[in-house]
C-alpha cells in the first residue's frame, strides 16, 4: 500500500525499473492521483542530475602491482647453515664494533641495559652502526599464506636490484665478508637500518619480544605504534611488496642490532603478518 | 585468485574504484589513500577471493573504508556534532580538487545517500547489491536515493544562480 509517507521509496524504484507487476501498478494509480508527483519524479530522474564519473585515473596504480613470486623454504640443512653463519657473523661483529668504539665513545649514542633491556649486557654504540644495505643477513618472516610458518626471504626479494654476486634464484647465504663494514658510518638518515625512509608500508610489522624498544624513528606517514604485549607495529602503508620487505628488513635488522641478538629464533622473534 | 588476476583486477577497477573514491570524498589524496587499502586487502586475501567477484568484493571494502575514513575526517574536522562538514572546511584542504557544483552537491549529502547515489550512477548498481553492501533494505536505498535526488537539484539550482 502506496501512501503520502512511504511513496519516496516506492517512486524511486518504480523509476529504476525495480518493482514488481503488482508494485508498479499500484504506483502507476498513486501517481495518477498525484500528478505534482510524477512531474518530480521526472525532474529527479533526469540525465542533468546523474552523477559522472570525474576523467581521473589513478596516480601510482602500478604500485599496487605483484610481480614476485611466493617463496620457498630452505632445506634444513642449508637453513641450519644460514643460521650457524648468521649467529657467527653477529659474534663478529659485535666484536669489530667493540674494538673499534673501545677507545672512542664521545661522539655516538650510547644505551645501556636500563635502557633497552636486559638482552643488553653492556654500554654499546648503538647509531653508529652501518649496515650496508646491499650485503645483510637474512631475515626470517612468517608467510602469511602458511599459518606463520617461517620462511627467509631471499636476497632478491629484500632488495629491489639483484645482487651481483647472486643468482636470481639462489637462497642467500651470507657470509663473513658480507656482513657489518665497520669503517662505514651512519652520516645521514638515508643509510640508517632505521627505516627512517619509510613512507608507506602495507600491512603490519609485529616485531616480536621486543617491547623495551623505546625509539624507532617515525617517518611522517608511517605509524609506529607500540604494541605492550608484541613489539613495534608499523602499519597504514602501502609500499609494494617488495619495498614492505626491504623496509620491515632494515627495521629488524636495526632492532636487532639495538638488542645485540646473536641470532633470530624463527619462530619468536620477528613474525610480518597480514591481517 | 592468481598474481596475475590480482594484477589485472589492479588494471580492470584501480581507476573506476579511483573515480568513485574521488566523487566520494572530494580529494584525491584521500581517494588514493581508500583505493590502495582496498587492493592491499584484496592482495591480503587473495586465496579466498573469487576472480569473478572480485569487483563486488572490493566495492563492499571500498563502502566500509570511504564511511570509516569519513567518520575520521569528520571527528578531525571537529565537525562531530552535526557529523557533516562544512563546505569550508573542505576548501581549507589542501588536496580538495573538485570545485565543480556537482561535486559540491554530493559533498553536502549525507554519507549514506552520497554512497548510495554513487553506487547507482556510477556503478549502475541494483537495489538488491545497494542493499547487500549497505545494509539497507530495498525500500530504504529507494527512500535515500529519492531525498538525495531531490536535495541534490535543489543545491545544483542554487549553484546556476
Amino acid at each position: 500500500m502506496i501512501t503520502n509517507e512511504n511513496y519516496e521509496g516506492y517512486l524511486m524504484r518504480y523509476a529504476d525499473g525495480e518493482l514488481d507487476q503488482v508494485e508498479t501498478a499500484a504506483v502507476e494509480s498513486f501517481l495518477a492521483e498525484h500528478p505534482e508527483l510524477r512531474e518530480e519524479l521526472e525532474e529527479l530522474t533526469s540525465p542533468a542530475l546523474r552523477v559522472t564519473a570525474p576523467m581521473a585515473t589513478m596516480p601510482g596504480k602500478e604500485r599496487m602491482l605483484h610481480t614476485e613470486t611466493p617463496m620457498t623454504p630452505l632445506p634444513m640443512g642449508r637453513k641450519w647453515m644460514a643460521i650457524a653463519a648468521t649467529i657467527t657473523a653477529f659474534v663478529i661483529a659485535t666484536i669489530a664494533i667493540h674494538i673499534m668504539f673501545r677507545h672512542d665513545k664521545s661522539n655516538v649514542i650510547t644505551a645501556n641495559a636500563d635502557t633497552i633491556g636486559s638482552t643488553v649486557s653492556d654500554t654499546i654504540p648503538l647509531d653508529s652502526i652501518y649496515i650496508n644495505p646491499a650485503k645483510r643477513l637474512p631475515v626470517y618472516l612468517a608467510d602469511d599464506n602458511s599459518n606463520q610458518k617461517i620462511r627467509p626471504i631471499k636476497q632478491n626479494d629484500m632488495y629491489n636490484q639483484p645482487h651481483e654476486d647472486i643468482a636470481d634464484d639462489e637462497e642467500y647465504i651470507p657470509s663473513l665478508e658480507q656482513e657489518i663494514i665497520p669503517g662505514d658510518m651512519i652520516a645521514e638518515n638515508q643509510n640508517k637500518p632505521s627505516a627512517t625512509n619509510v613512507r608507506m608500508i602495507g600491512g603490519r610489522v609485529i616485531v616480536v619480544e621486543t617491547n623495551q624498544l623505546v625509539e624507532i624513528v617515525p617517518e611522517r606517514n608511517a605509524h609506529y605504534r607500540p604494541d605492550a604485549t608484541r613489539g613495534y607495529i608499523i602499519e597504514n602503508s602501502y609500499l609494494a611488496e617488495e619495498e614492505q620487505k626491504g623496509i620491515l628488513d632494515r627495521t629488524i635488522y636495526f632492532i636487532a642490532n639495538r638488542l645485540k641478538r646473536s641470532s633470530y629464533k624463527d619462530d619468536t622473534t620477528f613474525a610480518y603478518i597480514n591481517e | 585468485m592468481t598474481i596475475e588476476e590480482y594484477n589485472e583486477c589492479v588494471k580492470l577497477y584501480g581507476d573506476e574504484l579511483y573515480r568513485f573514491a574521488l566523487r566520494y570524498t572530494g580529494y584525491g589524496a584521500a581517494s588514493e589513500d581508500a583505493v590502495q587499502d582496498v587492493f592491499v586487502t584484496l592482495w591480503e586475501k587473495r586465496e579466498s577471493v573469487v576472480t569473478s567477484g572480485a569487483m563486488g568484493y572490493l566495492m563492499r571494502l571500498l563502502y566500509r573504508r570511504l564511511v570509516d575514513t569519513h567518520r575520521h575526517k569528520m571527528v578531525e574536522l571537529g565537525a562531530c556534532k552535526n557529523l557533516r562538514p562544512k563546505q569550508e572546511e573542505y576548501e581549507q584542504h589542501d588536496d580538495f580538487e573538485l570545485q565543480d557544483a556537482m561535486q559540491k552537491a554530493l559533498n553536502q549529502l549525507p554519507d549514506v545517500q552520497r554512497q548510495l547515489i554513487l553506487m547507482k550512477d556510477l556503478e549502475g548498481y541494483e537495489y538488491k547489491e545497494m542493499s547487500d553492501i549497505t545494509g539497507l533494505t530495498e525500500q530504504q536505498v529507494g527512500v535515500y536515493l529519492f531525498r538525495a535526488r531531490k536535495t541534490m537539484k535543489k543545491l545544483l539550482e542554487d549553484y546556476r544562480k
